[in-house]
């Protein structure tokens, strides 16, 4: 179960103070995956960072008796000097200790997944994209989790081993629960049964995926449209002509205010 | 009321459990990532600071021809590595502390992983390698010229670990500061060269002229340098009244303590960057 109440996050640009999310409140209760949809810079993934313990909120609180991963498919978390071996056994360390065996076989996971070859024993940094995100999903694969915080997962790999994700993610899926964020909208339905809407910071919750996606592309589209009207309504943006003649006016000011200040100067 | 005792004693020992492994992992890679960047692997690492030592050594054994603090010019070496040790013990654990938050900002990824774990582990890092270092170079001496001091061990172990503890103190502080008000950081590399002169690294405190110590006596580095040098040698002349571990002990207490109040109140800023 993941409770969130009052969650209000918000950062400062410009000096001015924008709000991801102000008041945010749901429940999330144990066996029911959930996708979370919403356009580009809604703050999906931010809130999926609160919840995974990585961001903090201005205010308001996550309450969880679960174990949360963190968010899967986020390519963050690696020391790029460190090889994907020693990066694997730095994080089974975190959660095993000292013990051998069960730090070995998340290792051997990891490797066996991942399947990069020799490049499991070089340096991190010098990875391409591909295998970045290979090694990134088999580690969080690697560990049990009650809560799996899923964002952009299917985005690369070759078929293969997407198809290896995503045999891998129904099995986890008999065991534990989702929080997925994914644009690739139609591969959240066979795992979620929930959805929520995140649209201006406030959360619309369906029950089912079909009808959300629905509303979601609607909400795009009035989204879109408003943007647009609001574009054609700025007075700063002006036709060419009106540019070209406004400048003018400026230069005749400045002129005027030279030819003030040689005045002054000769009086 | 006797059960909630009883959990609440649990998840303490739990979070120390938890935090010992962030720690431990921590330290691997640390280890790991120091190695990677030499040869020879772990010898590598000791090799710079070896090196070092043996250049401050050959250039301070030949200026410094008389005895010090009491005794003969055969004490000279161990005067001396005591106090290059000891300083660079300090001033290493404070600049890597500072330094620790940028370091290691990848790994805040996981929530376990808190910013006072990656000062711990480059403390112990730190006091470790500093400490094989010392116990390499005494050996060293002691084979070379010949000679066998080593009157209280206990104290010079005490001394080392306080020490330690002083500058996990202030790195922790200097480090939150840092980290609000960048300037501060500069202010720890001007204070470095003034320290290095005053510590006592080449001299004992009793030449200086009386009315002079109380200056330099304060520095809790210089407390350390003398009190170890009266640990190797007890015939080694220290001023009980200026010079006393309560006092490097009172210093390294309040330290720790403001270095991590100032932590804790500044956690959630370190973490989210």
């Amino acid at each position: 179960m993941i409770e969130v109440k009052n969650l209000t996050k918000s950062y400062i640009h410009n000096g001015k103070r924008n709000y991801v999310f102000k008041d945010l409140s749901f429940k999330i209760n144990t066996g029911e995956s959930v996708a979370l949809i919403g356009g580009n810079g809604a703050g999906k993934s931010t809130l999926l960072r609160i919840i995974g313990g990585m961001d903090f909120p201005d205010s308001g609180k996550v309450y969880t008796d679960k174990k949360i991963s963190w968010p899967v498919g986020l390519k963050g978390g690696f020391q790029g000097s460190l090889s994907a071996r020693e990066n694997t056994k730095f994080v089974s360390m975190i959660f095993h200790g000292n013990e051998k065996e069960k730090i070995q076989e998340k290792i051997n996971f990891v490797e066996d997944f991942a399947d990069i070859g020799k490049y499991f024993d070089k340096p991190f940094k010098n990875y391409s994209d591909g295998m970045r995100s290979r090694v990134t999903f088999a580690l969080s694969m690697a560990f049990d989790f009650d809560i799996y915080l899923i964002d952009e997962v299917s985005a690369a790999g070759d078929f293969i081993f997407r198809e290896k994700c995503a045999k891998i993610l129904k099995k986890k899926l008999t065991s534990s629960d989702f929080l997925m964020v994914n644009h690739n909208l139609w591969s959240l339905k066979p795992l979620c049964q929930k959805a929520f809407i995140l649209n201006k910071g406030k959360i619309i919750e369906f029950d089912n995926i079909q009808e959300a996606i629905k509303e979601h592309k609607k909400l795009l589209r009035s989204n879109k449209k408003n943007q647009s009207s609001r574009k054609q309504n700025n007075p700063n943006k002006k036709s060419r002509r009106s540019i070209y003649s406004s400048k003018k006016l400026e230069l005749n000011k400045n002129q005027i205010q030279l030819s003030d200040r040689i005045k002054r100067e000769i009086k | 009321m006797e059960i909630l005792k009883n959990k609440k004693v649990y998840s303490i020992i739990k979070g120390f459990i938890k935090q010992k492994n962030v720690v431990s992992a921590l330290v691997y890679r640390e280890l790991k990532t120091r190695i990677s960047l030499v040869r020879f692997g772990f010898f590598g690492v000791l090799l710079q600071p070896l090196g070092t030592l043996t250049i401050f050594l050959l250039i301070f054994g030949f200026i410094r021809q008389r005895g010090v603090g009491g005794l003969d010019v055969s004490f000279v070496p161990i005067f001396l590595i005591c106090g290059i040790i000891l300083y660079t013990l300090f001033f290493e654990i404070i600049i890597r502390s500072i330094n620790a938050i940028e370091a290691n900002k990848a790994l805040f990824f996981y929530r376990q992983v808190k910013p006072i774990d990656t000062i711990l582990a480059r403390v112990y890092v730190e006091t470790g390698l500093f400490a094989f270092l010392f116990i390499i170079v005494t050996c060293a001496i002691f084979l070379i010229f010949e000679i066998f001091t080593l009157d209280d061990l206990p104290l010079i172990f005490a001394n080392y670990i306080i020490l330690a503890l002083t500058s996990f103190g202030l790195g922790t502080f200097f480090m939150v500061a840092g980290h609000r008000y960048p300037l501060i950081k500069l202010f720890v590399t001007l204070i470095q060269r003034p320290l290095f002169l005053t510590s006592g690294i080449f001299f004992s405190l009793e030449n200086i002229p009386q009315r002079f110590q109380p200056f330099i006596s304060w520095n809790p580095i210089l407390q350390a340098i003398e009190m170890t040098r009266h640990g190797f040698n007890e015939d080694y002349i220290i001023n009980p009244d200026k010079i006393s571990i309560t006092y490097s002990l009172a210093f390294a207490i309040v330290s720790c303590t403001l270095g991590l109040w100032v932590y804790s109140n500044n956690e959630k800023i370190l973490r989210t960057l």
